[in-house]
């Protein structure tokens, strides 16, 4: 252990964000209605500055549990993807914050909100960081009901139309039953190491069972996935927690749901066969859309089911392409829900039916769109079409019927977003423009940061591609 | 020549357009994007040096071919993108005896286009856009004809597809261009899933596969794929050359600018199917039903494009057409083996159908009842090719099967977008009572009612 392994640790992480968090509420309390960013990125530059510290701290031990004989006592879920996806994640994590901060608009409450999204990133990076199934569900416990909070808060102090609550109470009826299955394999666990409750194989598949409904509602994935709709169509002052929700839920995905269902390959009909339909479904599903914020949302049910099925239905090295595919969702996703924000804030659009020609007034955003979901659908040159060839290239050969589906898919998902891409930035211009609609320097930043980040490792994928490449194995 | 200057010389070929669009994407952020001077400045230097340095390859692989009768294949370009558990894709780029006719083509025609279309958007809001469009398909089109496997010749075919949309829709404030380009840009995604699971079989029925390794010989496919793997390639191919019965968009396509029109579905585009046919029958064993499929679609193309060319009332549509029949005898030429002839046929064809949609807009300028004018076009079906071929009331039943014909292939979006679109609205609709259900939430209104502003 070196002297920086402290300070690098994970741990160090949460306890400066929940600093930050009791800071933005103590100054909250003391009305200083002034806010300036200053703070709020001073904590994102430290916080990457020790992410960054941590990238040469990892190491990777293989699990020694074999979770189909000990299902109880197999705490090693969470180790399965550690390490390097750790370190992936970790970066991700920042990068959000850092837009969160820059995009946030200076309004009533900021501080509130600022402080909910460092507390969010504490228990986002406790989850990164533990490595006890246990308090990887107490973390998982306190940060959805931390979500659900965050959305009737904002369905009472931001929403103004008639369906402020819906989405809220979608959220809570879902992740309420996540809370209480993930409340059911603690209590489990508690019963079992403290003696009261006999091991058997019966409690065991509860435990399994509970475990896979909660992180399959995390992650929303086919067919748990009726709150991730109208959750994307969130007020522009919290834009980004749909994609703090969603990298809660793929540390769902990948610490406990893909280990279980890895593990238990004689059910693999049953784990593929669902994704296969819900990325059918997910592309159906959009191709009707006209709701310019349900574009991100079911663009990532498409591919949270393609994530599932390189888990479940193909080798161990498919994991590397269901990592590459969550990175990539996350990145796309913040680019397209950046985007969405600022046509309501400027224009008030919402839907989209005929063309509405903003790409008249701005091009980058139009770029921003057109880049970001090209990516999402696997367009060459992008972040999205390495995953895709990882994927592709594991799946082919071996189940060629998967390759067809998935490209069925793609192909679908692509017209949709380009058809949405010509009614929103192509046509006569129906909306009016003036100065102050045009894009400020912090929402450039994002913009282009995106777009770099996207193109960049869409060209060179090999810094990314073998930093994961391990994990599988 | 030296080897190694020849490749050096050769991937400037690629890298000059690669050079030229990374200058216009910096430029597109600066006020340096409305100064058409220097945009058409960094455009022909880029277009002019990989034509010169195509040449210089082409002279000297026609200089080995008469010193060894053969010419070996020239890497251009290897650039690897990553490697990762036993696969690995690597973006390499080469020249070789038949392609490099290819991008001799793609060179020369971009060139022409460019200077012709210097002029014909001078002062247009759009001059930026469509030259960066143009350099961009020009990369795209370099990486489908130079590319050195299918896996790459799937990533320009990407690159190709967008950039025709992007290009048809160029003149954004109407609405027509926008559906035009939303249905051409269908047509390609669905060709496209024949490429993209073709190129991966092929890379995983033959690890490594590089065009023109066995020389004169061909990979054997696997048994079981043997049938599918050509197949696919022969779809994708179908929907990029507006095959039948892909042919609809091609009309549909000339609404874009008539310079990007002449370059797209004149010259390269429309031809890059027949490109992926020439290589898939050089490389692998096309078995006998495949070729035959292949030829019944030539023949049957050909056919639906002449009638249909007869009775079109603008000249561009009618251009589109013959442009589509022609493609069609390419398409039997390579069933039959007959790759040279189809080659000479392609360049042959791919320059006049240039020059012609060209020319179109001087022609429409000039006669300006011709475009539009079905009386017109009566009178000039009636002097064509049929009455020579057919005579009395036939020549009537003939002109109104394909008026028929016509008006069909014009008719709306296709039925299976439609049907698509029905099936989402039904899940959407039991997604929002669903939700209702759940949360008590009103979210099962349909977007129609709320309009563009929600």
């Amino acid at each position: 252990m070196n002297n920086w392994s402290v300070l690098s640790s994970g741990w160090s992480l949460c306890i400066l964000f929940v600093g930050a968090c009791l800071v933005e509420l103590w100054r909250e309390r003391k009305r200083q209605l002034y806010y300036s960013r200053g703070f709020a990125l001073s904590v994102a530059i430290i916080a990457g500055v020790l992410v960054l510290l941590q990238g040469g701290s990892h190491s990777s031990p293989a699990p020694n549990d074999d979770l189909t004989s000990n299902v109880l006592s197999a705490s090693t879920y969470v180790s399965y993807i550690r390490f390097s996806a750790d370190y992936v994640f970790s970066v991700v994590s920042i990068g959000i914050l850092a837009a969160a901060i820059l995009f946030c608009p200076t309004a009533p409450s900021v501080r509130v909100r600022m402080s909910r999204i460092f507390a969010m990133q504490a228990l986002i990076f406790g989850m990164i960081h533990v490595r006890d199934i246990e308090w990887f569900l107490v973390l998982g416990v306190a940060l959805t009901l931390e979500f659900i909070f965050a959305v009737w808060y904002d369905s009472k102090n931001l929403l103004d139309d008639e369906q402020r609550f819906t989405r809220a109470r979608a959220l809570t009826a879902y992740h309420g039953v996540a809370v209480g299955a993930m409340s059911v394999s603690l209590l489990l666990r508690l019963l079992d190491q403290t003696g009261v409750l006999a091991h058997t194989a019966t409690l065991g598949m509860v435990d399994m069972a509970c475990l896979c409904v909660a992180s399959a509602i995390s992650f929303g994935i086919f067919p748990f996935h009726g709150w991730v709709l109208p959750f994307f169509s969130t007020p522009r002052a919290t834009v980004f927690l749909p994609v703090m929700c969603i990298q809660a839920g793929l540390l769902f995905f990948f610490r406990v749901y893909a280990p279980i269902v890895s593990t238990y390959n004689h059910h693999s009909l049953i784990f593929v066969g669902i994704p296969v339909v819900g990325i059918l479904y997910a592309a159906l599903l959009f191709f009707g859309e006209s709701r310019l914020k349900r574009i991100p949302g079911n663009l990532y049910l498409s591919h949270v089911c393609l994530m599932a099925i390189s888990v479940v239905g193909l080798d161990a090295a498919s994991f590397t392409a269901a990592i590459l595919d969550g990175v990539n969702t996350i990145v796309a996703t913040l680019g397209l829900l950046g985007v969405c924000a600022l046509l309501h804030s400027r224009f008030g659009v919402r839907g989209v039916l005929v063309p509405t020609g903003l790409g008249t007034f701005f091009p980058e955003i139009a770029v921003c769109y057109l880049v970001c979901v090209l990516s999402l659908v696997g367009f060459p040159g992008t972040l999205g079409f390495i995953e895709e060839e990882v994927l592709l290239g594991q799946a082919v050969g071996h189940h060629n019927l998967l390759v067809a589906v998935i490209a069925i898919a793609l192909t679908l998902n692509g017209f949709s977003s380009f058809r949405l891409f010509a009614r929103v930035f192509m046509g006569q211009p129906v909306l009016g423009h003036d100065s102050e609609t045009k894009l400020l320097i912090r929402e450039r930043l994002i913009i282009y940061s995106i777009i770099a980040v996207i193109i960049l490792n869409g060209l060179a994928p090999s810094f990314i591609v073998d930093s994961l490449s391990h994990i599988g194995h | 020549m030296n080897s190694t200057v020849l490749e050096l010389i050769g991937s400037v070929v690629f890298i000059a357009p690669l050079v030229t669009l990374i200058l216009l994407s910096f430029i597109g952020w600066t006020p340096l994007k409305s100064r058409e001077n220097v945009i058409k400045g960094i455009v022909a230097t880029g277009q002019s040096v990989a034509l010169f340095c195509a040449l210089v390859v082409g002279v000297a692989f026609v200089r080995q071919y008469f010193s060894t009768g053969r010419i070996l294949p020239l890497a251009v370009i290897h650039h690897p993108l990553f490697s990762f558990n036993h696969h690995s894709v690597d973006f390499n780029l080469q020249l070789d005896g038949m392609n490099i006719w290819f991008v001799l083509m793609a060179t020369v025609l971009s060139n022409i286009v460019g200077v012709f279309s210097r002029h014909y958007l001078h002062r247009d809001p759009g001059f930026y856009r469509f030259f960066y469009l143009i350099v961009l398909f020009l990369v795209g089109v370099l990486i489908v004809f130079m590319g050195s496997s299918f896996q790459i010749i799937f990533m320009g075919w990407e690159f190709v597809g967008i950039t025709s949309a992007l290009l048809i829709s160029f003149f954004t404030l109407r609405r027509e261009t926008i559906d035009n380009a939303l249905h051409a840009f269908w047509a390609y995604r669905v060709s496209d899933i024949g490429l993209l699971v073709g190129s991966f079989l092929v890379a995983a029925s033959i690890p490594g596969h590089m065009f023109g390794e066995l020389g004169a010989h061909r990979y054997p496919v696997p048994s079981e794929l043997a049938l599918i793997i050509p197949l696919l390639f022969l779809f994708s191919a179908m929907g990029k050359s507006a095959q039948f019965p892909y042919s609809s968009w091609l009309p549909r396509a000339m609404e874009g600018p008539t310079s990007s029109s002449a370059i797209f579905y004149g010259g390269l585009s429309i031809h890059a199917g027949v490109f992926l046919l020439l290589r898939m029958r050089s490389e692998l064993m096309v078995p006998t039903p495949v070729l035959v499929v292949m030829a019944a679609v030539g023949l049957v193309s050909c056919v639906y494009g002449v009638l249909l060319s007869q009775v079109q009332s603008d000249v561009k549509s009618a251009l589109a057409y013959a442009s589509l029949s022609q493609v069609g005898i390419m398409f039997v030429e390579i069933s039959l083996g007959w790759s040279q002839i189809a080659i000479l046929h392609c360049i042959g064809h791919a320059f006049l159908r240039t020059y012609q949609i060209l020319k179109c807009s001087s022609i429409i300028h000039q006669f300006v009842d011709f475009e539009d004018a079905h009386q017109h076009d009566i009178d000039r079906a009636k002097a064509g090719i049929l009455p020579l071929l057919i005579a009395g009331p036939r020549k009537g039943r003939l002109f109104s099967f394909s008026f028929d014909l016509a008006l069909r292939a014009a008719s709306g979006p296709s039925d299976i977008v439609t049907t698509l679109e029905r099936l989402s609205r039904f899940f959407q609709r039991g997604e929002g009572r669903w939700l209702a259900l759940i949360a008590g939430g009103a979210t099962t209104q349909n977007p129609r009612q709320r309009g563009i502003r929600e």
